[in-house]
């Protein structure tokens, strides 16, 4: 079997595609209540998709999940003084953590879509970093540390405008 | 005299008597619980008759109410440090992993330091008196049990010498400094501290109350937090920056038990 983690799996889209690969296992991550909801359904005709309702982050602990008026919800808070922040509280667990809970000892494929939080979920993986295989990650600015993190830890990147909705391409990465 | 443990319940009780085991050979556990029903096992229950395990209630609370840590911690404060020098604070969902190579590490250390915190907010910390006397209580202004412990930590770091500090906060405005080691015992993650069915955590509690959508209890915690020191709690980094351009509280602090305050901190 394929092991994919992908952090944040919104309403499904992406994770759907990864389970027409027959050989794939699927962990999807998803704190909105109202998303992790649509996938836990799905999940029920999908044996090997576990969804679960936390999100990643540099500690194991819980912390404010921020909602926007566009409908995203990111651990990432608004602007100071852009005005009062809604938030609900959800657990967050890192990668790290996860994995070893879990017994997941090679990841084949990591897709990290978390607005503004790509880097502390990278950071989350610990040492474990060396066992992910290859991965997309969405990045949401452009002076995003990503690449260079991606880089140091032994990967090859390229930007991915392919499916991407945000203002700044994806970069794929890989292992040599 | 022996170390006094205080360990602040929410009516789990699992959770609780596990805790007791952890702490009970080693320390003076104290309960202060902030539900109305305590439920000990019977070797716990015996040590409670016996008068060796001391249950205080918060009279304050009531089984629709939430939880409100910051009272309780200065609660705890109260009644621990009239005849005390230090004291254990722990919450109830705190795992311990191996209790006994835990408390040979907190023996080894806690002279060497006046605070011992970690490793996700006010789930644990040892503390001396000379911290509650230079720093001050928890700021009851944060509600639910959110920010407070932030708030706290803040101002020790601000206002206290921080060779006698020890830190390993993972939340993510913490920090690490001068850390012993805390984070091999205690995990964090949410499998360690729901061993209760119908486990809550004290977030959620608050929001079975007043709504998932709107959480004006918390929401007032975060902007009280911002009005005090100028910028959000999560996500501007740790909290020990003082890259906000101000070292201080931009609100003051109040005393909010002035007649323990000058009787017992003076």
């Amino acid at each position: 079997m394929k092991t994919i983690i992908e952090v944040g799996a919104h309403r499904g889209t992406e994770t759907l595609n990864f389970l027409t690969d027959h050989e794939a296992e699927v962990w999807a991550f998803e704190p909105s209540l109202v998303e992790f909801a649509l996938l836990h359904r799905l999940s029920r005709e999908y044996p090997r998709l576990t969804v679960l309702p936390f999100a990643v982050d540099i500690g194991d602990n819980q912390e404010p999940l921020f909602h926007r008026e566009n409908g995203q919800s990111t651990l990432q808070p608004p602007a100071f003084g852009s005005g009062a922040a809604s938030f609900t509280m959800t657990w967050t667990i890192r990668l790290d953590t996860f994995m070893q809970l879990y017994s997941i000892g090679h990841v084949d494929y990591l897709r990290i879509d978390a607005p503004l939080r790509e880097e502390m979920i990278l950071e989350s993986l610990g040492d474990r970093i060396n066992d992910i295989e290859r991965g997309r990650v969405s990045r949401y600015e452009q002076r995003s540390a990503v690449p260079a993190f991606l880089c140091d830890h032994g990967f090859n990147i390229m930007s991915d405008t392919v499916s991407n909705n945000t203002l700044c391409p994806d970069i794929k990465f890989w292992r040599s | 005299m022996s170390l006094s443990c205080w360990i602040l319940t929410f009516n789990r009780p699992a959770a609780l008597n596990r805790q007791i085991a952890a702490f009970g050979r080693w320390t003076g556990v104290k309960i202060f619980s902030n539900h109305p029903e305590i439920q000990l096992t019977s070797e716990h229950a015996d040590f409670h008759k016996a008068g060796d395990l001391p249950i205080l209630y918060n009279s304050l609370s009531d089984p629709e109410a939430t939880s409100y840590c910051a009272r309780s911690w200065n609660n705890i404060f109260l009644k621990g440090f009239k005849d005390q020098d230090e004291m254990i604070c722990v919450q109830d969902d705190t795992q311990i992993n191996d209790w006994e190579r835990f408390r040979d590490l907190i023996l080894a250390n806690k002279d060497r330091y006046d605070l011992i915190w970690g490793p996700g907010g006010d789930q644990f910390f040892y503390m001396k008196k000379k911290v509650l006397q230079t720093v001050g209580w928890f700021d009851e202004r944060y509600l639910g049990c959110y920010c407070g412990d932030a708030d706290w930590l803040k101002r020790i770091w601000q206002q206290y010498d921080r060779t006698k500090l020890s830190v390993y906060e993972t939340h993510d405005w913490g920090f690490v400094h001068n850390d012993i080691g805390l984070g091999r015992f205690i995990p964090t993650h949410i499998q360690s501290k729901a061993i209760d069915a119908n486990y809550v955590n004290q977030h959620h509690e608050i929001e079975q109350v007043v709504g998932v959508n709107t959480n004006r209890i918390l929401e007032h915690s975060q902007a009280f937090y911002c009005s005090k020191w100028g910028h959000m709690l999560n996500g501007t980094g740790p909290i020990s920056q003082n890259r906000f351009g101000s070292d201080g509280s931009l609100i003051a602090e109040i005393d909010w038990y002035p007649w323990f305050t000058q009787k017992y901190l003076k």
